[in-house]
């Protein structure tokens, strides 16, 4: 298992926590252009990340929304997750195509093939950080961040709270 | 009712400038938040053209609360201020000592809550307003600004060994903000 994303970092913080970094936006916002700026400020904290993932928009691995209308009666999830809008109904998840595009993107800009991962669900997205924390050793703990798309952090929440 | 905010939102085509908050000819106040490259698509190209919109929802001899912004946008904002002579209100430092204020997690919370309390602050000098808002004051603002809670925002989940940390960050201004966010709190996590 690599340490570091990049192929010119050095090994040398095996040692520390394990940092996973979970990403996705829907097709309306200016996607590239977070993407882009995701990938140019991890590079600029290159040592210390070590896995990417590209997710798409839907919750679980069945293609279901994990925070959308199953959880519809559970008034305590619906004041949790207020900020959840209706429209989750849409189909927002990404194809995958989109996220191949985005994992192509970062390959160019020159992360390792190995700490760039795309994942159907979030919920995939979640066992991909997991498994590849486990995977990696000795390190103490993980850091994930969940960030790019409200759609993908009420997913996150859904899943890690179920 | 005695007062209602009326927040401008993007309907995906509309905002500010033709936003349907426009309806109101004569709001008792406006404020506009940090300006960014956001919604460029829609907005943009340029910040300018980004503050031109915003600036949509300024009126005449009304304050307009804002924030500290970037030399482009400030530009743009003094223009309209000056053309419908709506005093522009800076928050400053002292605008920020509250205790929560200081108790919020980032810069943009803190600026955000200190840019609505500065709101408040506006209205209850008001003539007429001061009468309708009655036993309100700052200390609500105050009260609900302890009650704060967002869950997509900043929240931190940890299970085991497992530290996540989520936040609905999706443009230029809001991503450099939940980075920084992330690698502060991996950082520490790595010292207990």
């Amino acid at each position: 298992m690599v340490s570091s994303i990049f192929a010119d970092t050095p090994d040398r913080y095996a040692s520390r926590g394990f940092k996973a970094v979970i990403y996705s936006h829907s097709a309306k916002l200016e996607g590239k252009e977070s993407f882009d700026l995701v990938l140019d400020s991890l590079r600029r904290e290159s040592e210390q990340v070590d896995l990417l993932i590209i997710s798409s928009l839907v919750g679980r691995a069945d293609g279901t929304y994990a925070a959308g209308p199953t959880h519809k009666d559970s008034s305590e999830r619906d004041s949790e997750l207020t900020f959840l809008p209706e429209r989750l109904n849409v189909k927002a998840e990404m194809s995958t195509d989109a996220l191949d595009e985005l994992r192509r993107l970062a390959l160019r800009k020159g992360w390792l093939d190995a700490c760039v991962q795309v994942a159907s669900s979030v919920e995939q997205a979640l066992e991909v950080a997991e498994n590849a924390y486990k995977q990696s050793g000795d390190r103490s703990h993980m850091s994930c961040l969940v960030t790019g798309s409200s759609y993908l952090v009420a997913e996150a929440l859904a899943v890690l709270e179920a | 009712m005695s007062l209602a905010k009326v927040l401008t939102w993007c309907n995906d085509e509309w905002y500010s400038l033709f936003d349907a908050t426009n309806v109101f000819d004569s709001p008792a106040i406006t404020a506009i938040t940090k300006l960014g490259m956001d919604h460029v698509h829609l907005l943009g190209p340029s910040l300018a053209d980004i503050t031109r919109n915003k600036a949509g929802i300024m009126r005449e001899h009304t304050i307009c609360v804002t924030c500290e912004q970037s030399p482009e946008a400030f530009e743009v904002l003094m223009e309209h201020s000056n053309r419908l002579s709506a005093p522009l209100d800076d928050i400053t430092d002292d605008d920020h000592s509250s205790d929560a204020i200081a108790a919020l997690p980032t810069v943009a919370h803190r600026t955000n809550a200190a840019i609505a309390l500065k709101v408040v602050a506006h209205l209850l000098h008001t003539d007429d307003l001061d009468q309708r808002l009655g036993a309100f004051d700052e200390q609500d603002v105050i009260q609900g600004l302890q009650r704060y809670k967002s869950p997509g925002s900043f929240r931190e989940i940890t299970k085991s060994r497992f530290h996540f940390l989520l936040d609905t960050a999706h443009n230029t201004l809001s991503l450099p903000v939940a980075l920084e966010w992330f690698f502060e709190k991996a950082v520490s996590k790595e010292d207990e």
